[in-house]
């Protein structure tokens, strides 16, 4: 009997989870235990609606256990403190440490020993990095379900506010610090934000910016893309300048927030200028980080350092040699998702350290770093968690084969950003790229032009909708789910 | 340093100002169900295909 820890049941950890279990056969004596600190799946890409009270909070969750329980996995409502990659001086059996988060046994501590680890852990929302930033403090954000909840509240008061009053307001929308990523989620709620104050029919009375750390609009962390537009070559900037344009969104690029007071955020810009700008509702994004998770070897001696990048994100099979933005490569990105000295152990989704960044990072002349960290949710975190599962099933199964390969340089990805909803005047931006990393050997743009595509419209939306009861329908686990591609 | 205050507009970004607006034809095409009703399938159909090629 084997038995499989993965830590972590966002897209990537419940992909991996729900296609493991189906590959070793539901009454097999292979284990597929799941340890994760929340006890609802979350469907993250419509927070966006959430937040800006177009949906219940509720209509993003469900309940992880009774799915678990049906599917015949283990579950544990705990987080993951420590990994013992070779176990300890007294048995070589590598195993994990938990601390429950169930209310039931909050807080008690439990070792799971296993054969195989996915580290799935997703990422920290690091909020401290930027004094005065999130919903503790002095901004809101659409991260979670409840951080969304809170976000339409106060959003919601503002434009009672407007109405009331007459008053002009100022939004911030955007990304909290020269390190975030998910641009994709700013824009995106940048623009419901934009259509929800037309419907209140007070978009004339608040003026809406986008603060982000992207050096070129349509950046999105992925260093742009250049479509093919009825035959001309056109970049991913001017068709998103062009929707700024078109719906009156200011936009101040290449800002590296500095501190969030109530009522005023400050920030640094690419040319080394700073920047006071009040506002009255700023929804930020905060950088990411590794969750805190230790490594420790079987003598007891901490090895965190060995397994984990300085961000907390766990290494794998990626050249992490530092080298300058010249001589990035499509060959620096992982493969197998597999960490190199530490046999099967994965990490997949946000919880793999990417090698560098996609887009080319820059600094102030104050010394400031700005560089946008390369997304890597959705899509491609479900298609790593369903490689990295592949491999582990055929080992299982003692198969024999090479490890299964999903490197974010021969991957496809589509990204649908919402632009506003509605079942007849929604609108979202439907984009395709390939690969999400550029690989500038095989492709002059980098990526291509065939299979990178955007295009702005209603069926964009129907698209954004059909994903998400399409995602909560496979999430579920309900009849023919797997046929449904990540 | 002065904050902008909110009664004071922020300057649009150059790369904005200086990008082309739709016409009413792509407005309307943007919203035309029949059209988009077209372009939802290959949208969804060109998702797919993508979604097999991203592993092996």
């Amino acid at each position: 009997m084997a038995r499989t820890v993965i830590l972590g049941a966002g897209i990537s950890g419940h992909t991996a989870a729900l296609r493991l279990k189906r590959s070793l056969g539901k009454r097999s004596d292979h284990e597929v235990i799941v340890v994760s600190p929340n006890a609802d799946w979350n469907w993250i890409p419509s927070n966006i609606w959430v937040g800006v009270g177009r949906m219940r909070g509720d209509q993003v969750l469900f309940p992880l256990a009774p799915i678990y329980r049906r599917k015949g996995i283990v579950f544990h409502q705990a987080k993951a403190t420590a990994i013992h990659p070779h176990g300890d001086s007294i048995d070589p059996t590598p195993f994990v440490e938990i601390e429950y988060t169930d209310p039931a046994r909050d807080g008690e501590v439990e070792r799971i020993p296993y054969d195989y680890l996915v580290n799935a852990t997703g990422p920290k929302l690091n909020f401290a990095a930027t004094p005065g930033l999130g919903p503790e403090a002095n901004s809101v954000s659409v991260c979670t379900a409840s951080h969304a909840v809170d976000a339409a509240k106060q959003f919601e008061a503002l434009v009672a506010k407007v109405r009331e009053t007459g008053e002009r307001q100022r939004v911030i929308v955007g990304v909290g610090h020269g390190t975030c990523t998910c641009e994709g989620a700013a824009f995106e709620y940048t623009f419901n934000v934009d259509q929800q104050l037309r419907n209140a029919g007070v978009r004339d009375k608040v003026e809406l910016v986008y603060l982000t750390n992207e050096a070129q609009l349509g950046d999105f962390g992925v260093g742009g893309m250049v479509f093919d537009l009825q035959g001309f070559e056109t970049t991913s900037e001017l068709w998103t300048a062009s929707l700024f344009r078109e719906r009156d969104v200011k936009a101040i690029l290449g800002a590296h927030v500095e501190r969030v007071d109530p009522g005023v955020v400050h920030y640094e810009l690419l040319d080394g200028t700073r920047g006071l700008l009040a506002f009255d509702f700023a929804m930020l994004l905060p950088p990411f980080r590794g969750q805190d998770l230790k490594a420790i070897d079987a003598d007891g001696a901490d090895i965190t350092d060995t397994m984990f990048a300085p961000s907390g994100f766990m290494k794998v099979d990626a050249d992490y040699s530092p080298k300058p933005f010249e001589q990035w490569n499509a060959k620096d990105w992982p493969r197998t998702y597999e960490a190199p000295g530490f046999a099967n152990h994965f990490a997949v989704g946000i919880a793999f350290a990417p090698p560098h960044q996609i887009s080319r990072p820059r600094t102030t002349p104050n010394g400031t770093v700005i560089a946008p960290a390369p997304p890597r949710t959705g899509m491609p975190s479900g298609i790593m968690g369903r490689t990295a599962v592949e491999t582990i099933a055929d080992r299982i199964k003692g198969r024999g084969k090479p490890a299964h390969e999903a490197s974010m340089a021969e991957m496809a990805a589509a990204c649908v950003a919402s632009a506003g909803s509605g079942i007849r005047t929604g609108s979202a931006a439907g984009m395709t790229m390939y690969p999400v990393v550029p690989d500038h050997d095989k492709f002059r743009t980098g990526r291509s032009i065939k299979h990178t595509r955007g295009e702005l419209g209603l069926a964009g939306h129907w698209t954004k909708a059909l994903l998400h009861f399409m995602f909560i329908y496979k999430a579920k686990g309900r009849p023919l789910w797997w046929m449904i591609p990540e | 340093m002065r904050t902008i205050p909110v009664d004071e507009p922020v300057a649009q970004h150059e790369s904005v100002e200086r990008a082309p607006l739709p016409t009413r034809g792509t407005l309307r095409r943007r919203r035309n169900l029949c059209i988009q009703a077209m372009r939802f399938v290959s949208l969804n159909v060109r998702m797919g295909l993508l979604a097999m090629r991203g592993h092996r």
